[in-house]
C-alpha cells in the first residue's frame, strides 16, 4: 500500500489520543507541546535549496526509524498526498494550517496513535509536538523530552551556549518550546468572567487563542492556553508554570458552574436540552452552530443529563465534523450546503444513541 | 499576518486584551515591538491599552520619523545571504549564522519579546519529573517539600471552613483545589508506588 493510501485510511477513523479519556478531561480537552529544532550547517527552510530541504527529510525521516519499529512510523512528503488529506492532517492536529501548503519542501511524520507528530521544514527544520487528551503536561513533556533526546543523537542542531536553541523567527529562540492546554470553558463566558480570567492569563505571559491556534478566535467556548515566550525561562518553568495556571482556571471554571447550578439551574438545564434537541434534530449544520450546541451538550455530560455519552465521544466528533473529514467519509468533494447535510446526519446518528434523562 | 501598525512587515508579536466582554487583539511586527518598547517582563505583559497610549504617545513624539527605525545599518549574512531588512519586513532570520551577523539588532529585540536574554537550561529534568510514566501532579510537588504537605493539607482545611463560614465560595474553591492537588501530589508520590 502507498503512504497516500496509508495516511487516506488512517483518516477514516477516530483520532486515537483523542478518544482516550485523560485526567481533568471535564474541562481540559487535550495537551500540546512542540519544540522547534534546526540542523546546523543548513540554512532555516525559506532559505535552504530544495536539495537542501529533501536532505532535512530524509535525515529527519531516517533518525526516526532508528529508533522507532521503522513499520510504525507513517511518514510522507506533503507534495505526495492530496489536498484533502493534507487539510484532515490539519484537523487532525498533525500539521499547522500553514505547513498544508507546503507541497515542495515540507514532510510529516507520526506515530500511528496520532500522538507525536514532526513537522519537516515548516518554519523550522523540526517541529516536534506530542499530544495527548486531557490536562497531562508532565507526560506530555516527557515524551517530547524522550524524542528530542533520540533526535538529537542523529542530528545536529543548531543551538548557542547563550540563546540556546536557534530558530527561524526570534520569538521561539532559546527552548524552542511552546506548551498549550485546550479548555472548554462555557460557565466562565455564561457568567461573563471570561475577561478577567483572559486579562489574567495575559499578565501571567501567556497567550489565549482559538480552536486551532495561532489567528484563530474561540468557538464553542473552546481556548488553547499556551506559553508566550521561550527565551529566560527553562522548558520545566515554563511547563509547570502553565500547569499551575490551568489548575487554577479549572477550579474557576468548576465554581462558576457550580454557581450557576445553585442560583439558576432550569435555566441551564433549559439551555443545554434545547442544544441537545437542536443538535437532535436538525437536517442542515454549520460548522460553528455545531460547535456552539456540542458545547453546551459537552457541559451536560459534567452534569450528568445524557446516558452514557462522553466527552471522548465529543472529541470524536469536532474532528468528524470538519470539511475534509466529511468529504473524506461522503467519498466525494461537498459543497458547503451539502457538508451541512451530511454534518447533520453524523450528528443524528451519533445522538440517536443517547438519551437526554428527565430531571 | 501583517503588523498592525507599519503595516507592512509580517507581525510576530500578539497582544491580547479583553474590556467588557470584547477581545481586542494587536498584532505587531518585532521593529514596531521594540520601537515602541513593548517590554515582556518575567511573566508579565503590557495591556493593549497600554500600548496604545504609550504608541499615541510615540507618535507625537516623532510623527516626521520613518517609521521604520534609522538606527540600524543595512547588514548582510555572510552565510546565508539575508539582509537585515529581509529580516526586520519578514521578523525571520535565514540561517543559524544570522544570530551572529544580526547580533546588535537581536540583543535590542529580543528583550521585547522574552523575559529574559540568555537561555535557562533545565536542571536535570528528570529530577524534577522522574521516570516514572503515570505521575500526573509531579509538577506540583518535589519530594523535598513532602514533609510539610500533610501539615499544609489541614492548615489549608482550617482556611477552607473559615471561607466557607464566610460565604467567600469562590476562595473556598480555591482552598479545595489547592488541597485536592496537595492530596493528589501524595498519592502520585514514587515512593507511594510500587
Amino acid at each position: 500500500m502507498d503512504i497516500a493510501e496509508h495516511i487516506s485510511r488512517l483518516l477514516q477513523q477516530p483520532v486515537p489520543w483523542l478518544t482516550l479519556p485523560g485526567p481533568e478531561s471535564e474541562i481540559a480537552i487535550c495537551t500540546r507541546i512542540r519544540i522547534a529544532r534546526n540542523i546546523s550547517g543548513i540554512p532555516f527552510p525559506s532559505r535552504a535549496t530544495t536539495a537542501q530541504s529533501h536532505d532535512v527529510i530524509a535525515a529527519v525521516g531516517a533518525a526516526v526509524r532508528d529508533f522507532t519499529d521503522a513499520g510504525e512510523v507513517v511518514g510522507a512528503n506533503l507534495g505526495d498526498l492530496k489536498k484533502a488529506d493534507r487539510q484532515a492532517l490539519f484537523e487532525r492536529h498533525l500539521i499547522s494550517r500553514e505547513h498544508q501548503d507546503n507541497k515542495k519542501i515540507g514532510g510529516i511524520f507520526f506515530s500511528p496513535r496520532e500522538s507525536s507528530s514532526i513537522m519537516v521544514n515548516e518554519e523550522d527544520h523540526v517541529r516536534l509536538q506530542v499530544l495527548r487528551s486531557g490536562l497531562q503536561l508532565s507526560q506530555v513533556w516527557s515524551n517530547v523530552e524522550a524524542i528530542d533526546r533520540y533526535l538529537s543523537g542523529a542530528l545536529s542542531y543548531a543551538q548557542s551556549p547563550r540563546l540556546g536553541y536557534l530558530t527561524a523567527c526570534p520569538s521561539n529562540v532559546g527552548t524552542g518550546l511552546r506548551a498549550s492546554v485546550m479548555v472548554h470553558l462555557p460557565a466562565l463566558v455564561f457568567s461573563e468572567k471570561i475577561g478577567g480570567i483572559v486579562q489574567g492569563v495575559n499578565r501571567l505571559g501567556m497567550t489565549v487563542r482559538g480552536l486551532f491556534g495561532e489567528g484563530s478566535d474561540s468557538i464553542g467556548n473552546l481556548f488553547q492556553i499556551s506559553n508566550q515566550s521561550t527565551l529566560g525561562h527553562s522548558e520545566t518553568e515554563i511547563i509547570s508554570h502553565l500547569d499551575r495556571i490551568i489548575r487554577e482556571i479549572i477550579g474557576h471554571e468548576r465554581n462558576a458552574r457550580q454557581l450557576i447550578l445553585e442560583e439558576n439551574p432550569e435555566s441551564l438545564f433549559d439551555y443545554i436540552g434545547r442544544s441537545y434537541g437542536m443538535l437532535r434534530h436538525s437536517y442542515l449544520l454549520g460548522s460553528k452552530e455545531t460547535l456552539m450546541k456540542l458545547s453546551a451538550v459537552r457541559l451536560g455530560i459534567d452534569l450528568k443529563m445524557f446516558t452514557a455519552l462522553t466527552v471522548e465521544h465529543l472529541n470524536e466528533l469536532i474532528v468528524k465534523i470538519q470539511p475534509a473529514h466529511l468529504q473524506r467519509a461522503a467519498g466525494s468533494r461537498l459543497n458547503a450546503k451539502s457538508r451541512a447535510v451530511y454534518r447533520a446526519e453524523i450528528i443524528r446518528e451519533m445522538l440517536n444513541e443517547h438519551r437526554i434523562l428527565d430531571r | 499576518m501583517i503588523c498592525d501598525s507599519c503595516h507592512d512587515n509580517a507581525a510576530s508579536v500578539h497582544l491580547q486584551e479583553m474590556v467588557q466582554g470584547v477581545k481586542h487583539t494587536l498584532h505587531l511586527c518585532l521593529t514596531c515591538a521594540a520601537q515602541k518598547k513593548i517590554a515582556v517582563n518575567s511573566y508579565e505583559s503590557i495591556s493593549v491599552a497600554e500600548f496604545l497610549l504609550n504608541f499615541s504617545q510615540a507618535d507625537k513624539d516623532d510623527s516626521d520619523a520613518d517609521v521604520r527605525p534609522a538606527y540600524y545599518p543595512t547588514l548582510t549574512c555572510s552565510d546565508c545571504g539575508i539582509t537585515s531588512d529581509e529580516f526586520l519586513k519578514s521578523g525571520r532570520l535565514g540561517c543559524a549564522g544570522c544570530y551572529d551577523e544580526f547580533d546588535e539588532i537581536l540583543r535590542e529585540l529580543l528583550p521585547s519579546i522574552h523575559p529574559g536574554t540568555e537561555h535557562v537550561r533545565s536542571p536535570a529534568a528528570a529530577a524534577e519529573f522522574g521516570p516514572v510514566e503515570d505521575m500526573p501532579h509531579a509538577l506540583d510537588a518535589t519530594p523535598s517539600e513532602l514533609g510539610k504537605t500533610e501539615g499544609d493539607i489541614s492548615d489549608l482545611q482550617e482556611d477552607l471552613k473559615a471561607a466557607v463560614a464566610r460565604e467567600n465560595f469562590e476562595q473556598a474553591a480555591e482552598l479545595r483545589d489547592k488541597i485536592r492537588v496537595l492530596r493528589d501530589s501524595i498519592a502520585e508520590l514514587p515512593v507511594a508506588q510500587e
